[in-house]
């Protein structure tokens, strides 16, 4: 979308050029090219020997690039109107993307008084690491709930119906995912990707602690847990499963509960409604919910909705409309008020037993080696991954109130896969847990109102932070600080975190990964607001205090009496 | 028919890594390397390795480069790890610099450009462009023959010397009376025939002359600092060589006569007449006859060996390093290095630094004007302003109070000592 302004001055965001998914191993003679392709989606239509050139040109880069760096060969190109950048997640499966960069045109006169057009292409707007991140972001929620590349491919005895299920994926997946890609917002939040957490105090942390171990002792083909409150991780589960998986399922999650919230929101406003009304019948009533979009988004497909380009997890995001399902069994005449508090599970819990089509996810074995490990280390390991290295597991999430648990249920142990594809088993365990949750919502109620004494003075700060923890991946933020019904706040209150300082800091960030020996990093902008990024044991804090007069010494108090405030104690992530 | 320079003492000049095999991972793992090609995809200079032996490379480079020529696009830089791959496309030459020292693109195209303006030294920009216009695959290899110590040469001062990533020159210190005395004898020499005189010392300037309406850009000097430097013949006698100066005027040559006039002193006088050798070379007499009666000879020959002036003698605590950018005259000045930094290895870790705090700083669409930061040995402060750029390194535990502190005395030191430590006002006529 162009914005022209009255100055002549056009301003065009960047936008996907093309984006595509090959393996040069499926296609090595000229003839055979095509059959590298695997996915390629664009902007415009384009020919199929423009795309085998551009896969060519591809391909070419990394070669000649691997000549110099052979573990590391060509990441992205810089040209004058476009990005390109490349990612190979698994040995010669590679995911290329090419942006157009977003330019500025101005008409001016020249020195003999004839309109001049020139553009300006905003080749520093446009951060490597964003890019990069997306990528790894995008193959990481593919990859949970489809499994490796290779390993569809090998799931088939003949190899030409593996690569064409793997095609059908790529396609299902990648179609929607690129085009939601917002290449112009520069959120540092973003970029380094991070789970919410709720830091527990002790008593609720031993309590937390008992309740899980009570569950996984009353049902031992559960093999692991996490809890949720609102949309934060308060138990990431009992440390074997690798981070950056857990921040996958939450970040799935959160985009499920927002919906819930937003649906549950809207039936208590309708209901409230109703009540000065009559009900005129229970057809009525019930026709005017399910012809809602909302509703029809509780079916029971088992196509995820992946969205990584959510703005943060507070606000909510419209759903999609997948298949509607009717929450009228068709076998019986009950009517259900509402779906079961199964967010991944059946929604009629009173339905047939063919009716449940349990998400199943693909988990990396080996706790040890990613979550140390920060995620451009990843490359490296993913390369000794094959398909010993996942499991997989059946995946049931349920929520009460403001709880959401998430439980892991091993796909090869017998008494598990049956359970999940009973609805008997579901009934029980709903019965199960909304007794046994009740105790522990409330320790998590308190805990929650305590910690937001605290944060409720973030949006008045005449600063703004963002805290990284990058073992956990913990990340807590108030750049963009949202109050808890998602809306944004008056902007009037607080520093707004203008354009200008979103990119000075994804430039810091990348600027503390490129150099792992700095401990701290200070800049003054021409602009004259001060940003400091610190890092101490796999922490990083990055502040933004816009005082023009201060020196460095001034801005270090300031950041000693952050960190003191919301660092310290029980705010340790 | 146009008279083409030809380097014809250099046929004995061996390059170290001359041999090299391109293919072997020896070659591949040099931390910079440049490349020239044609834009027809022709070898025609390589830092490291024969040129004659890289065909393949650059026949993949140009391949790359028309890609995007094509769609009316040209790329810029690659990212690969810690490598960067920098292009320049200028007309029918493509440079590339493949390098893992760190530098940012923007610092690696302004080498490129470097490189760019020696061949335009050598050959002006109009030749060039006759050149490939009439023969395409004309072989510049052929033409450049010589050029290889003086591009070898180039290429290694862009490392070691921060002049070229701040675009200033750096003066002998000196004591102004006699950088005065000094100047005031080569205005005795001025002439028609001069538009340049320029006395020089281990890349260091003593002083300069010339007219009032043409300053000689930073850039331009550098390339005559290199061409003294890249040949040792101009030390044994005096020499008369034909020189462009790109951004004097990159469209036809200058003549210089060059001539050291003691141990390490070198004079150059520069003339556009071809015809002059004679007149000048009289000159540098004249020159020698009035240094050596005023006394100045043997001053300036004091001032060519010494090493710089030590951090001591600055005298601010917890100083270990500085380099210090007048924007007013373009020059800059730097102590000479001490522990750590007398280790080539920690100098080259200390410049890697500058550099980033160089590039952050400089950023086109976001300039920074403070740029702190701490690592385990060593903390970095740069200062840019509208007067001056400041970049200084510190011992890792200072305290931000004292290292404003000490930033403040550096300038002071500064003030008081600019007119030994600058060029203040040229000679000019």
């Amino acid at each position: 979308m162009d914005i022209a302004n009255s100055h002549g001055l056009v301003n065009v965001p960047p936008s996907l050029s093309y984006f595509c998914v090959y393996n040069p191993s499926f296609g090595r003679t000229e003839d055979s090219q095509a059959d590298q392709l695997l996915y390629y989606t664009s902007k415009k239509t384009v020919p199929m020997d423009v795309k085998i050139r551009q896969v060519g040109l591809a391909q070419g880069l990394v070669n000649f690039t691997r000549v110099f760096s052979p573990s590391k060969p060509c990441e992205n190109v810089h040209t004058q109107k476009n990005r390109l950048a490349f990612y190979e997640p698994e040995p010669d499966y590679w995911i290329h993307i090419s942006i157009e960069l977003g330019y500025v045109k101005k008409v001016t006169k020249d020195k003999e008084g004839k309109p001049k057009t020139t553009i300006d292409y905003l080749d520093a707007n446009l951060h490597d690491s964003g890019v990069k991140r997306m990528l790894e972001l995008g193959y990481e929620m593919y990859r949970i709930f489809n499994g490796p590349f290779e390993y569809t491919v090998r799931e088939y005895t003949e190899r030409a119906a593996g690569i064409k299920a793997l095609k059908n994926k790529l396609e299902e997946f990648f179609a929607n995912w690129v085009f939601e890609w917002d290449f112009e917002k520069t959120e540092l939040t973003k970029t380094v990707d991070g789970i919410l957490y709720m830091p527990l105090s002790d008593s609720a942390e031993l309590q937390m602690t008992s309740f899980v171990n009570q569950i996984q002792s009353d049902y031992e083909y559960i093999s692991d847990m996490f809890v949720i409150w609102q949309n934060k991780l308060v138990y990431r589960g009992n440390g074997t499963l690798p981070v950056n998986n857990i921040r996958g399922i939450w970040r799935h999650l959160v985009s499920y509960i927002a919906e819930r919230d937003a649906h549950d929101r809207e039936i208590e406003r309708k209901r409230k409604n109703k009540e000065a009304e009559k009900v005129s019948s229970f057809k009525g009533f019930t026709r005017s919910i399910s012809g809602s979009n909302l509703f029809s988004y509780f079916s029971s497909s088992t196509t995820p909705k992946v969205s990584p380009s959510t703005s943060p997890p507070n606000s909510s995001t419209p759903p999609e409309s997948h298949s509607s399902s009717s929450l009228l069994s068709p076998s019986t005449q009950i009517f259900i008020p509402g779906p079961s508090n199964f967010l991944l599970g059946p929604t009629n819990l009173h339905g047939p037993d063919e009716d449940i089509h349990p998400v199943i996810v693909y988990l990396s074995k080996n706790s040890n080696s990613c979550s140390i490990k920060k995620t451009d280390n990843q490359h490296d390991e993913e390369h000794n991954e094959d398909d010993s290295d996942i499991d997989e597991y059946y995946l049931v999430a349920y929520k009460q109130n403001a709880l959401t648990l998430v439980f892991l249920i091993p796909f090869n142990l017998s008494e598990g896969s049956t359970k999940v594809h009973e609805m008997v088993f579901y009934r029980s365990f709903h019965n199960y847990l909304s007794s046994q949750s009740e105790g522990i919502i409330n320790i998590l109620n308190e805990n929650y109102e305590k910690s937001r004494k605290l944060g409720r003075t973030d949006v008045d700060k005449e600063y703004r932070y963002l805290f990284f923890n990058k073992m956990t991946l913990a990340v807590k933020s108030s750049l963009y600080p949202f109050s808890s019904n998602g809306s944004l706040t008056s902007s009037s209150k607080g520093l707004t975190i203008t354009s200008e300082m979103a990119h000075a800091l994804c430039e810091l960030h990348e600027d503390l990964e490129k150099y792992p020996q700095l401990t701290e990093i200070y800049t003054r902008s021409s602009t004259h607001f001060w940003i400091v990024g610190k890092r101490s044991d796999g922490r990083v804090l990055y502040i933004v205090v816009p005082k023009k007069e201060a020196t460095l010494a001034e801005v270090e108090d300031d950041v000693r009496r952050i960190t003191a405030l919301y660092f310290s104690g029980n705010n340790i992530y | 028919m146009p008279v083409i320079p030809v380097y014809e003492e250099y046929s004995g000049y061996r390059r170290k890594y001359g041999h090299e095999d391109p293919q072997s991972a020896n070659w591949s793992r040099h931390r910079k390397h440049f490349f020239i090609l044609s834009s027809a995809g022709k070898p025609i200079y390589t830092r490291y390795g024969d040129e004659s032996r890289i065909s393949s490379y650059t026949g993949v480079i140009q391949a790359i480069v028309s890609f995007f020529v094509d769609a009316e696009d040209s790329i810029r830089c690659i990212n690969a790890g810690n490598h960067k791959f920098v292009f320049l496309l200028k007309g029918p030459l493509y440079l590339l610099a493949v390098s893992r020292t760190n530098e940012s693109e923007t610092q690696l195209r302004e080498q490129l450009k470097y490189l760019y303006n020696q061949i335009l030294s050598v050959l002006t920009s109009t030749q060039l462009t006759r050149i490939f216009e009439q023969r395409i695959n004309f072989d510049l290899r052929r033409l450049l023959g010589g050029t290889e110590p003086f591009l070898d040469n180039l290429a290694t001062s862009m490392s070691d010397e921060p002049g070229f990533m701040l675009g200033s020159i750096r003066c002998a210190r000196m004591n102004k009376e006699l950088r005065d005395k000094v100047g005031s004898i080569l205005q005795i020499v001025k002439s028609k025939d001069l538009l340049y005189a320029i006395l020089i010392t281990n890349n260091k300037l003593i002083t300069l002359l010339r007219p009032k309406k043409h300053s000689l850009h930073p850039a331009d000097l550098h390339l005559v600092f290199n061409m003294v430097n890249g040949s040792s013949t101009f030390r044994s006698a005096e020499s008369w060589t034909p020189i462009c100066l790109p951004k004097f005027n990159n469209k036809g040559f200058l003549h210089a006569y060059v001539c050291y006039i003691t141990a390490n002193v070198c004079l150059l006088l520069i003339s556009p007449d071809k015809d002059k050798f004679f007149e000048l070379s009289d000159a540098k007499s004249i020159i020698v006859e009035q240094l050596t009666i005023g006394n100045a000879l043997q001053g300036i020959e004091e001032v060519s060996q010494s090493e710089g002036y030590s951090i001591a003698e600055v005298g601010v605590p917890g100083l270990r390093h500085f380099i210090y950018k007048s924007k007013q005259h373009v020059q800059y000045t730097s102590p000479s290095f001490m522990s750590p930094y007398n280790d080539p290895r920690e100098k080259r870790k200390l410049f890697k630094l500058y550099r980033y705090t160089h590039d952050r700083m400089h950023s086109r669409i976001r300039p920074l004007k403070v740029h702190y930061y701490v690592s385990p040995s060593e903390t970095i402060l740069g200062w840019v302003t509208s007067t001056f750029e400041l970049y200084a390194a510190f011992g890792p535990l200072i305290s931000k109070s004292a290292l404003t502190n000490s930033s403040h005395t550096l300038l002071r030191w500064i003030k008081k000592e600019e007119e030994n430590l600058f060029i203040l006002n040229s000679q000019v006529f």
